[in-house]
């Protein structure tokens, strides 16, 4: 049971707090440049009232980013982040999210993950 | 159906690959819908172009469509105790100092500590002349550069020869204490890079013929003289000109060298109006006369009658 004011939604993203792991949601046909990506970061930082969590990131509403984008959310997008586990399902996605962590170098540890299960496993260890 | 458009999308990776190989990264591979192994390989081509762009040519790098733009043997005159008493004119450019800041100037000034060091270490051992080490410069306001170079002695002198090939620099690095200063000139000179870069490719495009005037030449552009001279001068060190009757006399040298060509028609083919005007140009550049050069003999390249 989600409640209700551990509930955040903007025009890009729908985030929430279950069990310490903050559940961070793109919405479909979701395109991240700078102005997304600060928006995203802002509110969430906001939303987590200084505390820091886990964040499971479910990117599959991602469809295309620019280097701003994956710059920004790599540095400033890190900031209260223990650890990041993103799930993707698509190729296309699994290029975009290799390419973040490898060349955009997120400053907190990034997992890729096809499946929330396993997701979750990895992002336990650090709640 | 699915085959011609794979085919299509192939195709533009090929363009976009070259376009990227022609130091363009603006262009993008426009995406489609498709998840398929091929849409993964535009997508990272796209991502890759953009990293390129900001990365390696946000100062203004310009390809020079060669990975050694040229090899110069240079050579630097030490006496007994280390300080430069002689060089090639070259070296001066190089190190980014004048002629005079160079002449006594001690060799610790222009090598780090470490590779005068090594440098003692190696005339110390008595090691038998000459030998190569790698010596660590310091030019004037660049990174150090690690150059081989060759330390010999001469006979009957104390005066100690280093010889080197002074590597090419193409500035495409600037260290971090230069950027805030420098941030809106280099906005400026990124923007100037892709002009330049044309400027560049026509003089090398059209060495037969004279260089036509600065003020032709920022018509043709589209630019003011000011500023193509002054970005030129940037990203290649060296003026339009210079740039221009160098690259002709070393294209006239290759042509001597490797062809049976007669002079006088390799100094019209290589844009000078007569021959005298050639050979004083050539000489002053390379210190001999054109005539003095071995030619190919057995070169397959027909003989031009005038």
């Amino acid at each position: 049971m989600i409640a209700a004011h551990h509930f955040y939604e903007n025009d890009f993203a729908r985030f929430w707090i279950t069990d310490g792991i903050l559940f961070f949601e793109y919405k479909p046909n979701t395109i991240i440049d700078l102005k997304v990506a600060q928006c995203v970061v802002t509110d969430r930082i906001h939303f987590q009232n200084e505390r820091s969590y886990p964040i499971l990131c479910d990117i599959r509403g991602i469809v295309a980013t620019d280097k701003s984008g994956r710059d920004h959310l790599a540095q400033s997008g890190s900031i209260l982040t223990k650890a990041v586990a993103l799930i993707v399902h698509e190729k296309v996605s699994l290029i975009i999210s290799t390419f973040y962590v490898e060349i955009s170098k997120p400053s907190v540890p990034t997992q890729i993950f096809t499946k929330e299960d396993d997701a979750l496993v990895y992002l336990k260890r650090f709640v | 159906m699915k085959k011609a458009y794979n085919e299509e999308r192939i195709v533009t990776m090929h363009q976009m690959l070259f376009e990227m190989a022609r130091g363009n990264f603006n262009s993008r591979i426009p995406l489609s819908s498709n998840d398929e192994e091929l849409e993964t390989l535009v997508v990272l081509i796209n991502m890759v172009a953009e990293e390129m762009k900001e990365s390696i040519f946000n100062v203004g790098y310009v390809n020079a469509h060669r990975k050694l733009q040229f090899i110069a043997q240079s050579t630097l005159v030490l006496d007994a105790s280390f300080s430069i008493k002689s060089f090639t004119a070259e070296i001066a450019y190089f190190l980014g100092y004048s002629e005079s800041e160079l002449i006594d100037l001690p060799l610790a000034g222009i090598i780090t500590t470490v590779s005068l060091q090594q440098l003692h270490d190696v005339l110390d051992a008595n090691v038998s002349l000459p030998t190569t080490i790698a010596l660590d410069f310091t030019p004037n306001e660049h990174l150090p550069v690690s150059v081989s170079c060759t330390i010999g002695r001469l006979v009957n002198s104390s005066e100690i020869i280093l010889n080197l090939v002074t590597p090419a620099r193409k500035d495409s690095y600037r260290p971090l204490m230069y950027e805030n200063e420098n941030e809106k000139y280099l906005k400026t000179r990124k923007a100037d890079a892709l002009l330049i870069q044309k400027l560049y490719d026509y003089i090398l495009a059209h060495l037969e013929e004279p260089l036509p005037s600065l003020k032709v030449l920022s018509s043709e552009f589209g630019t003011n003289e000011h500023k193509l001279k002054d970005g030129f001068r940037h990203f290649f060190k060296t003026s339009i000109y210079q740039f221009y009757n160098d690259e002709r006399l070393k294209r006239a040298y290759f042509m001597i060298e490797h062809t049976t060509i007669p002079l006088k028609n390799i100094s019209v083919m290589n844009g000078f109006n007569d021959y005298p005007n050639f050979s004083k140009s050539f000489k002053k550049r390379f210190g001999f006369s054109p005539y003095e050069i071995k030619r190919n003999e057995t070169g397959s390249t027909s003989i031009l009658e005038d």
